[in-house]
């Protein structure tokens, strides 16, 4: 049975870890938060969910779904988040994401109604024996593909040009510019494959869920927390931090009194507790206040 | 690469140019001045204009302009918090669902109406004085995730709390005026807001105007420079949360007692987020900002609903995003701007 | 036929002018020194050039026109510059440091000329594959300069290389870079405190006073310019 939470646990977490990987990345390419983060996932999932009604195969539907999702985010980065950037302006940044989340779910209950959608598995039906456990293919599908983003952008970030070009542009701007390195096109890139993994994850998550306008919103609020948890600058800590709020969540829903109300609470108290004992998170860096 | 001087100097002496549109709208605005025989008999008639609503009117739309009271307690606190403090607080909804709620129980417990409204302040007041102290130790995005976290989990923590709050069964309240008052209830709750909002108005203009609202721009503005001119920045932040909390705090209370029910699924993250957009629609840093913005969360939505289901948060969505970039003043940046002259050139005597 | 003509009208920041009526001209392969007071504008021209300021005027580099061109096109342009202060990438490696100052060129020259200047400084081989930050401040100018290098540049603008650095430590990094834009022969155009330093490798001189250009010659004249010599010289 803790077995059971535990590998339940591990693959949601898998998902708020892809979520909060597109909250971090945005993080690192702007300095800002993505309100509307969550709502680009969900129209990725239902544009992957529009695409296989129409009978296009699951798998080419999630890719189509991804570019979608990533030029949609460039488009919002540029003509929405970058002139306020360049003000450092944190309250209208704050009020445009929030008013980009309020219109794209707005959006998406006009365009695909508020009746709940069903999505395909991406991974099949039935279960996987593990150690004596049975997980659903499914969940094993998803921590497996979340895996292999991860280190797909661990490579990508690590070991190539463009990536050791996006990481100049994080550490000092300025002098990145000074190289020649466009930190316009790094931030954009940033955001694209924000957008992309997003649209992933929601996807991966719509067949639990269930795909419906709200689905989203408490997803981000977890995400949220296992950003903050791993720290906003650190993408492998969005994963890790996303794995442990999974779990966590898991286990209150199940062993406390009240446990699924309480399960929503579990996210606003990790996100108080890090920024206040540990504001950097797990993996983070510490920032130097500016003045 | 041969790209031209495209900054062109200005040459000096030449004639002003036209501003654009855009630039005009995001230009701050000095408050109206009227003459001080209209700013009396605009107050004078205003007031006898919302003490005459409930008797003259039925009651749906009695109900409808306590609404708006009630949301103006709201969007004046909010705007203290936001507008003057420059702390981000999108989570007000649980304040509201806190005195709310102090109202419900209060009411079960017997204490009577009085009292309720006032835990309904006090209550709000001192939650938000223990959130604000640590979290004020957070700046702009931190704060605006923290509060985003707390208006999401507000529901579930009042129905996690069911032994006080009967979780998602709610709880019914009795509005009804004294005995021995000759009103129903609708025009009894009506004249409850409209005195708090009253009084709520009255404190907010002293408030942004004295002292204390001169320390809170100063600690928004720049808080180092503050702390040397002798401002305790920390205390100043934690009062002005907790105060923002308690306004919240009252018009949940009156909420509670118009609606005469209160239940999990009222105090959802649409409620904060109409909070959010009654301040950036009625105009940052304004005290009549919050009625105009109260107007507008209050009857777009009527409006839109009309349309489809999705109308209102798309409105909401878009509104949001246009005003931060085109109005950041608001609808009251507009007033000013377009009667501005007008009101300036009415002779009289002017304050 | 890369020089660099300097005619700015007008530069600074926002609403703030720092630099008003500027010419300058750096001829190919040659070496300017701007030497000035705190607060007289000079590291504003370098940034000017560089596209970060808000200028009007013209700034010729070549057949191109650089006003209206952001930093990273002038920077691929040929021209690199070393700001004041904080060049490197802290969290970046050594390594990584040379490589990001190549982005501009072949990823496989990049890489070979990146190992050649571990070579050459064996303070940087020996920490090729640290995080910047944990270098000394010698070691950190050295490693901005070098960056700057790896783009192959034409002209090298430099914003006070010896600040916070020892004296002895300064003496031989001017003796590098002496070195070092003589065997390639990379134009420079340097800004720096140490007037006696700055005037000895440099062939023109200019002296910025309050955003204006004063005096200005070749360096040697200036060296035994009474005037320079007491305010700039402190002899």
């Amino acid at each position: 049975m803790l077995l059971q939470q535990l590998a339940d646990g591990v693959a949601t977490g898998a998902i708020y870890g892809a979520l909060a990987l597109a909250i971090v990345l945005v993080y690192r390419a702007s300095r800002t938060l993505n309100f509307a983060q969550g709502e680009l996932a969900l129209l990725g999932a239902y544009v992957s969910w529009q695409l296989v009604a129409w009978g296009v195969p699951i798998w080419a539907a999630v890719i189509v779904s991804m570019a979608a999702l990533a030029v949609l985010s460039v488009a919002a980065e540029k003509v929405l988040v970058r002139p306020l950037v360049k003000r450092h302006q944190a309250l209208p940044l704050i009020i445009v994401t929030l008013g980009l989340m309020i219109a794209i779910n707005a959006l998406i209950g006009w365009a695909w109604t508020y009746q709940t959608k069903e999505v395909p598995p991406l991974f099949g039906s039935g279960t996987i024996d593990l150690l004596g456990v049975a997980v659903s293919r499914q969940d094993v599908g998803i921590v497996l593909t979340v895996l292999a983003v991860a280190i797909g952008l661990g490579i990508l970030f690590e070991y190539t040009p463009l990536g050791l070009r996006m990481r100049a542009a994080i550490s000092n701007p300025e002098s990145a510019e000074l190289s020649g390195i466009s930190t316009g096109r790094t931030m954009s890139i940033g955001w694209a494959i924000a957008g992309g993994v997003g649209a992933l994850a929601g996807t991966l998550i719509a067949p639990e869920l269930f795909l419906h306008p709200g689905m989203m919103a408490p997803v981000l609020i977890y995400a949220f927390a296992a950003a903050t948890l791993g720290g906003l600058d650190s993408p492998p800590g969005a994963l890790v931090g996303g794995i442990v709020v999974g779990v966590v969540e898991n286990l209150a829903g199940t062993y406390l009194p009240h446990g699924s109300d309480f399960k929503q609470v579990v996210a606003l108290v990790i996100i108080v507790g890090v920024l206040l004992l540990r504001p950097q998170g797990i993996f983070g860096r510490r920032e130097v206040v500016r003045v | 690469m041969s790209t031209d001087v495209t900054a062109a100097p200005k040459a000096r002496g030449e004639a002003p140019r036209r501003e654009s549109v855009a630039a005009w709208l995001r230009r701050p605005r000095a408050p109206l001045s009227p003459p001080r025989w209209l700013a009396i008999t605009s107050v004078v008639v205003g007031a006898a204009a919302l003490v005459a609503v409930p008797l003259v009117n039925p009651s749906y739309i009695n109900l409808t302009v306590t609404l708006v009271m009630i949301w103006t307690i709201v969007g004046l606190g909010l705007n203290l918090l936001v507008g003057f403090g420059g702390q981000v607080s999108l989570g007000h909804s649980a304040f509201f669902a806190i005195g709310a709620y102090a109202v419900a129980v209060g009411g079960e417990a017997g204490w009577g109406q009085g009292l309720s409204l006032l835990a309904a302040a006090v209550v709000p007041f001192v939650v938000g004085y223990v959130v604000g102290l640590p979290a004020l130790r957070l700046h702009g995005l931190q704060l605006g995730l923290v509060t985003l976290a707390l208006a999401m989990a507000t529901p579930a923590a009042i129905r996690a709390l069911e032994p006080l709050t009967h979780g998602s069964r709610g709880i019914s309240i009795d509005g009804d005026p004294p005995s021995w008052m000759p009103l129903a209830h609708d025009q009894w709750v009506y004249y409850l807001a409209l005195a708090l909002a009253a009084v709520a108005y009255v404190i907010t203009r002293r408030l942004a105007k004295g002292r204390l609202g001169r320390s809170f721009v100063a600690v928004r503005d720049a808080e180092l420079v503050a702390e040397t001119l002798g401002v305790n920045v920390w205390q100043t932040k934690t009062r002005l949360f907790a105060t923002s909390a308690a306004y919240a705090g009252v018009a949940g209370g009156l909420y509670a007692m118009l609606l005469e029910f209160v239940g999990p699924e009222n105090f959802n993250l649409a409620l904060s987020i109409s909070f959010v957009t009654l301040i950036v629609v009625g105009g940052l840093a304004s005290v009549p900002g919050a009625v105009l913005g109260a107007l507008f969360v209050q009857y777009v939505p009527t409006l839109t609903s009309d349309i489809s289901a999705a109308a209102t948060g798309a409105t909401y969505g878009v509104v949001l995003i246009l005003f931060a970039f085109f109005l950041p003043y608001g609808l009251v940046g507009l007033v000013r701007g377009s009667l501005g002259r007008l009101v300036a050139r009415i002779p009289g005597r002017r304050t | 036929m890369s020089r660099l003509a300097v005619e700015i009208s007008e530069a600074g920041y926002g609403p703030v002018t720092v630099l008003r009526d500027v010419e300058l001209e750096v001829p190919e392969g040659g070496r300017l020194v701007i030497l000035g007071a705190n607060g007289a504008g000079k590291t504003s021209i370098l940034r000017t050039i560089s596209g970060l300021c808000r200028v009007s005027g013209s700034i010729r580099w070549g057949d191109a026109e650089l006003v209206g061109a952001p930093p990273y096109r002038v920077a691929a342009a040929g021209i690199a510059h070393v700001p004041q202060g904080r060049g490197t990438f802290g969290d970046l490696t050594v390594r990584e440091n040379l490589l990001v100052g190549g982005a501009t060129r072949q990823r496989r020259t990049a890489l070979a000329d990146a190992d050649r200047w571990l070579e050459r400084f064996p303070r940087l081989g020996e920490r090729a594959s640290r995080a910047a930050s944990g270098l000394s401040g010698g070691e950190q100018q050295l490693l901005a300069i070098a960056r700057a290098l790896m783009s192959a540049p034409r002209l090298l603008l430099l914003d006070e290389p010896s600040l916070g650095l020892a004296p002895k430590i300064t003496v031989e990094l001017f003796a590098t870079l002496d070195e070092l834009c003589a065997e390639t022969g990379t134009a420079m155009l340097l800004v720096e405190q140490n007037a006696e330093l700055a005037l000895g490798i440099a062939e023109q001189a200019v002296i910025l006073e309050s955003g204006r250009i004063t005096i200005r010659g070749p360096a040697a004249e200036l060296r035994d310019n009474d005037d320079v010599r007491r305010a700039y010289l402190g002899v």
